[in-house]
């Protein structure tokens, strides 16, 4: 959502429609900016000079992506399964259910597990997301400056 | 694959690197913003100093001619002076409005009024538009201008100028009746018998206070030693009683030649004429006056204060030159 929204801020500047991934690709290099930002404000080129803008790096959406912090939420599932596991079937669940399975313990103690578990991962989740916005975050901080530099220019700051 | 804090730890060292990789540009690209204001800035500044100047230059082109222009026509009578002075009005408003307009059109104001030079640029604009003036401002101004010197002149008690025009293309022989020879240049006095009191006459006449026997005057611009001029005065050339002065001039062109072929003698109108100016030939005295004008206004090769203040003494010349032409009746 917030990453629609930022490609349509783009579009209304004067690029073309565009996915994610094409904000690292060569028609974002810094002359691009600078051109397309100048007849945006109704300046010419000669007033805008590209080193005022600086483009998006490869990195910066990598920053920005699902994918990249992927490995981690599986990573830190994947290390508290066991526990998960253990917790639900081994002998603390046994004791808990005093010999027979479906007893009001046995519930109580299934659910307890499956909080800790649920928990971790939302934990996870969480900073993982977080991480995803503060990469969305830079690219969108980028733009605003870009929009800020060729306003210097217009009527000052 | 078990929990791995090196990826976890990984993947958030690497946004804040992205972070100061972020923060690092975004100075780098202030710093070129700031460049480039102070870049349109020292351009705009250039482009208003240049028309500035342009309308400068513009406004005192023929400025020495309309000066030149002024003198002249206090000196023409009311009509003249009118004249003179709303012709000069004239042509110094046209150049005045000329070089108002070079201050709007050589300034790219649709640019400058874009960026962030506008509060300037509007200023400036609006400054220069207070300086334009349209043809009916120029005329008018012009029309004041003449009234007021056909007043003044008026005022000062001049004459009415009748046959100014014709006068002023008459050839120099029509002009004598106008300006007899006998009123200008030095006449001798009453007294002696002969221009052996030449010293009295040198005296009297010049006003040079100097003895007969040293006495050096300048006449017409050149420094001629009386005595000398005099006594080699061809034996029964000698002037008589009252006669003009300017008569000696014959007989003295020809001491020069006899005596030093090298100086080519004395032209007696040096002496007729104090102002060291000759009014002789078939030049019109419009067209003397053009050429005192284009003197006065040209300038071009001569450089300092001393050329400029050869150029105001003829300018202030001119005046006696035209006195002289006309009688002293304009």
């Amino acid at each position: 959502m917030y990453q629609q929204s930022i490609l349509q801020s783009l579009m209304d500047v004067g690029f073309g429609q565009m996915d994610w991934s094409q904000l690292g690709g060569p028609g974002m290099s810094s002359e691009n900016i600078a051109s397309q930002f100048a007849g945006h404000y109704g300046l010419t080129d000669a007033d805008v000079v590209p080193g005022m803008f600086q483009s998006i790096t490869p990195e910066m959406l990598q920053g920005a992506s699902y994918k990249t912090y992927a490995p981690q939420i599986q990573a830190q599932g994947q290390s508290m399964l066991p526990d998960l596991y253990k917790g639900l079937g081994g002998q603390a669940a046994t004791k808990a259910a005093g010999g027979f399975a479906g007893s009001g313990g046995f519930g109580q103690q299934q659910a307890g597990i499956r909080d800790v578990y649920g928990k971790g991962m939302t934990d996870t989740l969480s900073s993982v997301r977080q991480q995803q916005s503060q990469g969305i975050g830079n690219i969108s901080d980028l733009i605003s400056q870009w929009h800020e530099m060729a306003q210097n220019i217009t009527v000052g700051a | 694959m078990g929990y791995s804090p090196y990826q976890t730890a990984g993947s958030q060292s690497t946004l804040y690197d992205l972070f100061q990789q972020s923060k690092f540009g975004q100075q780098k690209a202030s710093s070129s913003t700031q460049k480039q204001k102070q870049k349109l800035k020292e351009e705009y500044e250039a482009e208003i100093k240049a028309a500035q100047e342009a309308a400068l230059a513009k406004q005192k082109k023929h400025g020495g001619f309309f000066k030149g222009l002024n003198i002249l026509g206090s000196f023409l009578g009311p009509l003249g002076a009118g004249l003179t002075k709303g012709i000069s009005a004239l042509g110094q408003g046209n150049q005045q409005r000329k070089g108002a307009k070079l201050l709007l059109s050589g300034v790219d104001s649709d640019r400058w009024d874009k960026l962030f030079t506008r509060n300037a640029s509007r200023a400036y604009k609006e400054d220069a538009e207070s300086k334009q003036m349209s043809k009916g401002d120029v005329f008018g101004g012009a029309g004041i201008a003449g009234l007021t010197g056909w007043g003044m002149s008026k005022m000062m008690g001049g004459k009415k100028d009748e046959g100014l025009g014709k006068k002023m293309f008459e050839k120099p022989e029509n002009l004598e009746s106008i300006a007899p020879k006998d009123n200008i240049g030095i006449k001798a006095p009453a007294y002696g018998e002969k221009l052996g009191d030449t010293s009295s006459v040198w005296k009297d006449s010049i006003g040079v206070d100097s003895g007969f026997d040293t006495s050096i005057v300048n006449a017409g611009g050149r420094r001629i030693q009386a005595p000398d001029l005099l006594s080699q005065t061809a034996p029964g050339a000698m002037p008589q009683v009252g006669q003009n002065i300017q008569n000696l001039g014959s007989s003295m062109r020809n001491i020069g030649s006899s005596a030093n072929p090298a100086m080519g003698g004395i032209n007696p109108d040096l002496i007729s004429n104090p102002i060291g100016r000759l009014v002789e030939g078939k030049a019109t005295p419009f067209k003397r006056l053009i050429e005192e004008l284009t003197d006065f206004t040209d300038l071009k090769g001569q450089k300092g204060f001393g050329a400029a203040m050869d150029k105001t003494q003829q300018a202030l010349m001119l005046p006696m030159l035209l006195e002289q032409m006309f009688g002293g009746q304009y």
